[in-house]
C-alpha cells in the first residue's frame, strides 16, 4: 500500500467534446478539463463523482480509447500519447478495464470461452499457454467453474456477467485495472461479492486499480486514494481516510453528507452540510470556481478567481479559496 | 403518532402466468401501514416490492393476476372495488411516485398540467385556470424555484431532480392519505436524493400522510423510515421499527444485507456478502426461500416459516427463532 512507484500519471488532461448547430459549433461540454493526478503501483485510486463530471470521460481518456485535447499520460514513465503500433499494443496490454453494463459489454453471440480468448489471440498469446487450462484457472480467480465456457452471456445472472468482464480484464495479466461502476447495476449481496474479489486479486496480482464511481461507501471500503471531481475538474484528491476523516473541499462535505448512511442512530444525529440547486450544465460552466453558486461558504471572490489544485497535508490537495 | 392503521394487507399473491411457467412475484405479503408513518420497502431486485405496491391498487397487467388477498384501506378491501369506485381512489387517497421521472410525464404536455390535471380528475367544481393556479402553489411547496415559468416548462427542459419534484408535486395534489414512493431517487445523484428524501418528509409532516418508500438503499432507509418491512423472493421476511431493525436484525437475510453495505463513514476491513444469487421465481427452492443461501439453514428450513412476532412490532420468518 506503500509503494511510492508511480503506475499512471496525468498532467493537465481535458477533453472538450463540440457541441454542434446547424452552421457552426455552438460551444463545447468541458467533460474534463485540466485534470492531473498519479496513481501509485498496488493502490486504488478512486475517481468520485456525481452524473455528468466526466469521471467516465477521464477513465476512457487515460486508456487512451478517445484521444484528449490536451494534456499528456504517462504510464510507467511512458508517454502513453506518443506511442503507436507495437508499442502501443504493449500498452493495451499491460492495461485492462471493466465496463459499467455487464449486459452490454459482453457480445451475445460470443461463448464465454470465446469472449475470454480474443485478448489472447489479438496478443500473439496463444502459443505461450496451454488455453484450456489457463482459462479454467482464469475463470477459477473469479468464482466461476470450468462447465461456464461453453455457455453465452445471457445465461448469466448480472455478477456473473460481471465476474467474466473482469476475467476478460484479467486475461492479459494486466498490470493497471480501470473499473468504470462495475458494481452500480447489481444488487447490494452481490456487489459486497465483487468487491471482496476484486479486493482479493488486488492483493494477489499485485494490481493498481482506477475505480469510477459514485457510491462514497466502496470509495471508503476499496480505495487508498481518492480524486473529487465536480463538472470536469478535480476539486480535492488526498489519502482515503484522510479525506472522509476530514473533508475539506465544500463539495466533498456536501457529498459526504448527502449520501445517506446505513445507521439511523448515525444518519439522523450527524450535521449535514446542505447543498443548494443542482449542478450546472457542463456546457456553460459557472466562472471561477465551478461549485460557487452552490456552495455554502462561498465568498465574493469565488465567482472571479478560479483556484488550482494546493497541497495542504501530505499528497493531500484541494482547490478551494479557503485554503489558499 | 402510530394509533391506527390506515392500510393492512393480508396474505395478498399476485402471480404472473408465463409462458416459462408461473412467477410467484408475491406470495402472501401481509404488512400495514400506520397513519402518518413512512414504512419502507427494502429488497433486491426481483423480490416483488414494485409488484406489490402496485397491486394495492390493482395496477397489475396480464400476465400480472392478484390471485388472492385482501387490501384493506380505510376498512375498505380495494381489491373488491367497482373499477369506477376505485379510480376515486387512485390518485386522491392513494398516489404514486415513480422511479423514472422522465417516463412518468408526458412529454407533450407541460409540467404544470400534469399537476392541474390531476386536480380537475378528482373534483368536479374546479376550473382548469384555478387548478394551474393552485399547480403553481403546490410547485412551490416542493421547492421548484420560479415556479410559474416552471409550471409552463416541458418535461425535457427540467432537469431529472426537478422532474422528480414535478411527479411528487401531481402525487400531493390532492392531499392524499398514502403516498407510494417506488423507488423516487434511484435515477438520482446523492446531492439531488438528500433534497429529494427530505422534501417528502416534510409533505409528510405537512399533510400527515403516510408514505410507503420502496427502495434497495439501506441507506436511505436509515435516513427517512420509521418502520421498514424486508422483502425476500416475494415474501417479508422481517419487519421491524427501523433502530429495532438496525441493531438487533433477526433475520439471516436481513443481518447478511446490512453487513453487505459498505458504509462511508466507517472503514470496514471486509465486507460480508451473501453466497449465491437470488432463486429464479419460476422454481423456488422448498420452504424457506433463503435457505440455500443462509449459513443457518439446519433441517426445519424444508418447511416454510410463518412470520412471527418476537417483540414489540418486531416479526420475523424464520426457523431459528420458533424453538
Amino acid at each position: 500500500m506503500s509503494a511510492a512507484r508511480v503506475v499512471l500519471e496525468a498532467m493537465d488532461l481535458r477533453k472538450w467534446f463540440p457541441v454542434k448547430g446547424v452552421f457552426f459549433t455552438k460551444g463545447f461540454v468541458k467533460a474534463v478539463d485540466g485534470v492531473s493526478f498519479e496513481v501509485h503501483e498496488e493502490t486504488t485510486l478512486a475517481i468520485v463523482g456525481e452524473s455528468g463530471c466526466g469521471k467516465t470521460t477521464l477513465a476512457r481518456l487515460i486508456l487512451r480509447l478517445i484521444e484528449p485535447d490536451e494534456g499528456s499520460i504517462f504510464f510507467k514513465g511512458v508517454d502513453v500519447m506518443k506511442l503507436s503500433g507495437g508499442k502501443l499494443m504493449e500498452f493495451r496490454r499491460r492495461t485492462g478495464v471493466v465496463f459499467q453494463d455487464p449486459y452490454s459489454s459482453l457480445n451475445p453471440r460470443m461463448t464465454i470461452y470465446e469472449i475470454l480468448k480474443e485478448p489472447l489471440e489479438t496478443h500473439g498469446m496463444l502459443k505461450k499457454i496451454d488455453l484450456d487450462e489457463y482459462l479454467v484457472k482464469l475463470l477459477e480467480k473469479v468464482g466461476l467453474q470450468k462447465e461456464h465456457l461453453y455457455r453465452y452471456p445471457h445465461e448469466f445472472s448480472g455478477g456473473q456477467r460481471q465476474r467474466i468482464a473482469i476475467a476478460r480484464a484479467l486475461a492479459l495479466s494486466p498490470e493497471l485495472v480501470v473499473l468504470d461502476e462495475p458494481t452500480s447495476s447489481l444488487d447490494v449481496s452481490v456487489q459486497a461479492q465483487i468487491l471482496n474479489m476484486l479486493k482479493d486479486i488486488q492483493a494477489a496480482d499485485k494490481l493498481t486499480y482506477v475505480f469510477i464511481t459514485h457510491d462514497l461507501g466502496i470509495v471508503r471500503y476499496l480505495a487508498h486514494y481518492v480524486a473529487v471531481m465536480y463538472l470536469g475538474k478535480i476539486v480535492e484528491y488526498g489519502p482515503v481516510e484522510e479525506i472522509f476523516e476530514k473533508p475539506l473541499h465544500p463539495y466533498t462535505k456536501t457529498l459526504l453528507s448527502a449520501v445517506p448512511i446505513p445507521d439511523p442512530s448515525i444518519a439522523r444525529s450527524r450535521a449535514k452540510v446542505k447543498v443548494f440547486g443542482e449542478p450546472p450544465s457542463p456546457l456553460n460552466p459557472p466562472s471561477g470556481c465551478r461549485f460557487h453558486p452552490r456552495c455554502p461558504y462561498a465568498l465574493s471572490d469565488c465567482s472571479k478567481r478560479e483556484v488550482s489544485l494546493v497541497e495542504v497535508g501530505k499528497k493531500h490537495l484541494v482547490s478551494c479559496i479557503l485554503y489558499s | 403518532m402510530h394509533s391506527s392503521t390506515l392500510l393492512e394487507v393480508k396474505d395478498l399473491r399476485v402471480y404472473f402466468y408465463t409462458y416459462a411457467g408461473v412467477v410467484k412475484a408475491v406470495d402472501g405479503v401481509s404488512l400495514s401501514v400506520h397513519r402518518g408513518e413512512i414504512l419502507c420497502i427494502v429488497g433486491e431486485t426481483g423480490c416483488g416490492k414494485s409488484v406489490m405496491s402496485r397491486a394495492l391498487t390493482r395496477m397489475v397487467k396480464p400476465p400480472g393476476r392478484i390471485v388472492s388477498g385482501e387490501v384493506l384501506f380505510e376498512g375498505v378491501d380495494l381489491l373488491k372495488l367497482p373499477e369506477k369506485e376505485l379510480r376515486k381512489i387512485r390518485g386522491r387517497e392513494i398516489s404514486y411516485v415513480y422511479q423514472d421521472p422522465g417516463n412518468a410525464l408526458d412529454p407533450l404536455y407541460t409540467a404544470g398540467f400534469h399537476v392541474a390535471e390531476t386536480i380537475l380528475a378528482h373534483s368536479s367544481s374546479a376550473k382548469f385556470n384555478e387548478a394551474w393556479g393552485k399547480a403553481v402553489g403546490i410547485f412551490r411547496e416542493v421547492l421548484i424555484p420560479d415556479p410559474e415559468a416552471k409550471a409552463k416548462s416541458y418535461p425535457h427542459e427540467l432537469s431529472g431532480g426537478m422532474k422528480q419534484r414535478v411527479v411528487i408535486a401531481t402525487a400531493v395534489a390532492n392531499t392524499p392519505k398514502l403516498i407510494i414512493a417506488d423507488e423516487p431517487t434511484t435515477a438520482l445523484d446523492v446531492t439531488i436524493q438528500a433534497q429529494v428524501m427530505e422534501l417528502i418528509r416534510g409533505l409528510r409532516d405537512k399533510y400527515s400522510s403516510s408514505v410507503m418508500l420502496i427502495t434497495h438503499n439501506l441507506g436511505v432507509v436509515a435516513e427517512v423510515c420509521d418502520r421498514v418491512a424486508v422483502m425476500y423472493a416475494g415474501k417479508v421476511v422481517e419487519e421491524a421499527f427501523v433502530e429495532e431493525l438496525f441493531t438487533n436484525p433477526l433475520h439471516p437475510y436481513t443481518q447478511g444485507l446490512l453487513e453487505a453495505v459498505p458504509n462511508p463513514l466507517k472503514k470496514i476491513e471486509r465486507l460480508r456478502s451473501i453466497h449465491g444469487s437470488v432463486p429464479n421465481m419460476i422454481d423456488l427452492p422448498e420452504g424457506c426461500r433463503f435457505s440455500p443461501r443462509c449459513p443457518h439453514a439446519f433441517q426445519f428450513c424444508n418447511k416454510e416459516p410463518e412470520l412471527v412476532e418476537r417483540s414489540k412490532g418486531h416479526l420475523v420468518s424464520c426457523w431459528l427463532y420458533r424453538r
